[in-house]
């Protein structure tokens, strides 16, 4: 199945840095491990990656398929259709929990006194904006955003460099359980969101990239992570950690002279907008190949609104958030649509693509070539 | 089931409306056809000279510079009629090479070898047309050639003699340049083509003209280079002019509207220049010129926003200081745009950025000041758009008193009388000067600081950050003529990297412009041809 190519596999490996890093730059799992944070990411990196060479590998063995056609294909007409609304419900989830902890975030270190609704809906705005323009300008915006993440994250860190304390490290693996736990946390937070892109991988350059350009990307995204992990862990120490919310943001104040946490906080909003802007740029393309529209655009604005809306509804309160943040919940939900459907997909795939070789073969060959 | 019902109305209707159309559209054919046919007969140019010259005293009545001349044609004793518009040409050359030969011609011919008779051996002129059309020659007269009409002929002949005054190639004001050529194009079409083919003597240099503007028929050309240039730009180009419906075209900047991509485009997405050099190297990346009778500035489309930045004196050596430069140019676009925004941001939401001791500072210099920051900076950067607008209007003699009024008057006295607070005066006068670095983005550049002040007075350095995201995905989405307008940055090209943000030598661009010649003459160089040498001597 040919498509219109609208993103180039360097632009792919961008919107997958700026769409995990918008899930950690406020707020990153594996520091509920503490002094083992760094051990976490790693762990955490490694389950994830094998996490997203499942979905490549799906979209490889689908042959160009989008999510809609892959459920489709693999669980029929009607079957397809009900796993797509549980896609489109868990996307709506995610942007929904993105922007309001983006939200929070800002209330909590910068604008106390100004209405939630304002600080979301000015990040939807962007969201909807990009997501209205088409992948290709999605593309094409994070390449030029996007790299601003890595560069604050540079900042800061070498900004903090003679601060350094290695004594936060030890002991090593005092508690195992927490460290497993926020490797899960990290693996559904961050990696598992990527079965978003089986939406968008087909509409690539070129198919042989891809496997390398989200590899790229994956290193990119444990190296800020590890970085952040450590250094704030060596700055805070592994006993405050627990207590304070956002340690990257304590990290970004630390910084002798001059306090440029309130820009460093700005790229929140480059990393969450990435995040909301796939995440309703994905429920309207599905939804648009359901009913079979053939512009997701109107679609879109309608999407952007449901987030602002249920983020009230299901996190009334910080409190509530941060209780839904630390416990597994994010990561029981996201196990059915994030694992569950994809090893589904993977195997039905596997042997549709066999049962069609072996159709292939017995086919005599003078009807083939008739 | 009414719906239902309502729907199949209405496609009904539509069905009905569209033959409708369909008919319509056909019978304007055939009557089109008819009147095309019977106008053709009707633009015939008159056989008997009476009638030619009714018609050329009716054509311009009430036209004190149009010459009509009665002559006979020698021995033949025929009746001709010259017709020009006066002041166009010199008459000298008139009376010499045009009235004298016809008044003195002494030929036995026959009737029907008359027209090439006076062609090839009477009229002695290299620019000579026949012509057969009564409007084509009314319109020949008005661009300032010479119609002489022959009595019992069909054909007339168009004689250019045009040498109207025209203001000396110079240099121009508005982009001065150190090293580089120092020509600029002026008002005349011709003196401009001739400047671009100077610089590229080669057929595939195209040069095709066109007329714009339904009362004042304003010349038009299009340049390009075959091979270089996409045809479908071209095309584009083309289309876009030819679907240009205006009753006046009296500078380029009307053409730049119609064409651009977008109806109000935030940023310039259509390139002006007035020197030929420029012009002619944007020529040979791939770009399309389009010249205007009468203006010396010159459009150039595809045109990407990184080209703001980019100055002739970029290539001439020292790429290094070039590159140094282009930065410099890139970062105070970024002062102009954002300091006064980051200055209001800092001083009412963002405090603590700001290292102690200078708060403090800060704080005493506002001390006493009645504004808020944000009224306080809207002051200055009004103030400083109006005296800029001021000094480019004004006339030159009085612009020492404007710089006068500006530097002391406005900015010690605004201070001291303490109606803005020092800082903001160093702030506003730094974000405007930087401005002029980037000429072209000047307009767009002060729009979008005004945009960014007021957000970061709502927002601080989130409504910063919100604008500039909105912005960027403006950006994202735009294109000139289909090239993308945040070319070579996004999307990434590597190869137009070299000619960015950094300039590599001369030598080592080795291909055009990726966006612009792809697929078609893509390579410019090889590369240095004696980069060996210094080893192969040692």
């Amino acid at each position: 199945m040919k498509r219109d190519a609208k993103i180039s596999n360097y632009q792919l490996a961008i919107i997958v840095i700026g769409f995990c890093y918008g899930s950690t730059s406020i707020a990153n799992p594996a520091m509920a491990a503490k002094r083992d944070a760094w051990l976490s990411v790693l762990l955490g990196t490694l389950g994830g990656t094998l996490l997203i060479t499942l979905y490549l590998y799906i979209s490889k063995i689908n042959n160009g398929r989008n999510l809609v056609e892959i459920l489709e294909y693999c669980f029929g007409k009607i079957g397809g259709k009900l796993f797509c609304i549980v896609y489109i419900l868990y996307f709506l989830y995610l942007s929904t929990y993105n922007a309001r902890t983006f939200g929070e975030f800002m209330i909590a270190v910068s604008y106390p006194e100004t209405p939630m609704i304002v600080l979301v809906s000015l990040l939807i705005i962007c969201a909807v904006y990009a997501a209205r323009s088409g992948l290709s300008v999605i593309g094409k915006t994070c390449e030029v955003l996007v790299p601003l993440l890595p560069a604050a994250v540079m900042v800061v860190t070498l900004s903090l460099l003679d601060a350094s304390d290695f004594t936060g490290f030890k002991p090593m693996l005092l508690e195992v359980g927490p460290v497993i736990r926020s490797s899960i946390d990290l693996i559904s937070n961050v990696y598992g969101d990527f079965v978003i892109f089986i939406m968008v991988l087909p509409y690539t350059t070129s198919a042989k990239g891809r496997f390398k350009a989200t590899y790229w990307a994956i290193a990119v995204i444990f190296t800020i992570m590890f970085t952040t992990s450590t250094r704030n862990i060596q700055l805070i120490g592994p006993a405050l950690t627990d207590y304070i919310r956002y340690p990257s943001h304590v990290a970004a104040q630390m910084i002798p002279g001059i306090s440029i946490d309130p820009l460093v906080d700005m790229n929140l909003l480059i990393g969450g907008g990435v995040k909301a802007t796939l995440c309703i740029y994905g429920c309207a393309k599905i939804t648009s190949e359901i009913v079979g529209i053939e512009n997701c655009k109107p679609l879109i604005a309608a999407f952007a609104m449901i987030p602002i809306v249920l983020g009230f509804w299901f996190f009334p309160d910080a409190v509530e958030l941060y209780h839904w943040a630390k416990s597994m919940g994010d990561a029981t939900l996201s196990i059915f649509p994030q694992l569950l459907i994809p090893i589904a997909i993977l195997i039905i795939s596997i042997i549709k693509n066999r049962k069609k070789k072996r159709e292939v073969r017995k086919t005599p060959p003078e009807l083939i070539i008739g | 089931m009414f719906n239902f019902i309502k729907k199949k109305t209405t496609f009904k209707s539509l069905k009905t409306y569209d033959n409708k159309i369909k008919n319509q559209a056909a019978s304007e054919k055939k009557s089109e056809k008819a009147s095309a046919k019977k106008s053709k007969k009707e633009d015939e140019i008159p056989e008997a000279i009476e009638e030619v010259k009714k018609r050329l005293n009716e054509e311009f009545s009430l036209c004190s510079d149009f010459v009509v001349r009665e002559i006979v044609l020698g021995n033949t004793g025929k009746r001709v009629i010259i017709a020009c518009i006066d002041g166009y040409f010199d008459k000298a050359i008139l009376a010499e090479n045009i009235i004298e030969p016809i008044v003195n011609f002494k030929a036995d011919i026959k009737e029907n070898e008359l027209i090439i008779h006076l062609k090839n051996k009477i009229l002695s002129i290299s620019d000579l047309k026949d012509l057969t059309s009564f409007s084509d020659s009314v319109s020949g007269i008005l661009s300032g050639d010479v119609a002489v009409y022959i009595d019992g002929e069909h054909t007339a002949f168009k004689l250019g003699l045009k040498a109207p005054e025209k203001r000396p190639v110079g240099e121009p004001d508005t982009e001065t340049s150190l090293k580089g050529s120092r020509e600029g194009f002026s008002e005349n079409l011709r003196t401009n083509t001739v400047l671009l083919r100077r610089r590229i003597k080669n057929t595939k240099f195209k040069i095709e003209s066109m007329r714009i503007g339904r009362k004042t028929n304003t010349d038009i050309i299009i340049c390009y280079v075959e091979g270089i240039v996409s045809q479908e730009v071209v095309q584009e180009v083309k289309d876009r002019l030819e679907q240009i419906n205006i009753d006046a075209v009296i500078a380029s900047g009307y053409l730049e509207q119609f064409i651009q991509d977008g109806r109000y485009p935030l940023f310039p997405v259509v390139g002006n220049s007035e020197k030929p050099d420029k012009v002619a190297a944007k020529i040979l990346e791939g770009r399309v010129a389009i010249l205007v009778d009468g203006t010396p500035t010159v459009l150039t489309v595809p045109y990407m926003m990184i080209e703001s930045f980019q100055a002739q004196e970029d290539y001439f050596g020292e790429y290094y200081f070039a590159s140094l430069m282009r930065l410099l140019r890139v970062f105070s676009f970024f002062i102009s745009v954002y300091l006064p925004g980051l200055y209001v941001a800092v001083t009412a939401f963002h405090q603590t950025i700001i290292p102690f001791k200078l708060m403090l500072t800060m704080a005493a210099t506002r001390e006493g000041i009645p504004f808020s920051a944000f009224l306080e900076a809207l002051i200055m950067v009004v103030t400083f758009e109006i005296l800029r607008e001021a000094g480019l209007r004004m006339p030159r003699a009085i612009g020492q008193a404007v710089s006068i009024v500006g530097a002391i008057v406005l900015g010690d006295a605004a201070v001291s009388a303490g109606i803005a607070s020092a800082p903001l005066v160093i702030i506003a006068a730094l974000s405007g000067i930087c401005s002029f670095i980037v000429p072209p983005l000047m307009k767009s550049g002060a729009v979008t600081r005004l945009i960014i002040l007021i957000a970061a007075n709502i927002m601080g350095l989130m409504g910063i950050g919100f604008v500039t995201f909105m912005v960027t995905i403006y950006l994202c989405n735009k294109k000139s003529f289909g090239v993308p307008y945040l070319s070579p940055f996004a999307p990434l090209r590597t190869s137009g990297m070299k000619d960015a943000l950094i300039i590599t030598p001369i030598w080592k661009m080795y291909t055009r412009p990726a966006s612009l010649a792809k697929g078609r003459d893509y390579h410019r160089t090889t590369g240095k041809p004696h980069r060996n040498r210094g080893e192969q001597d040692g």
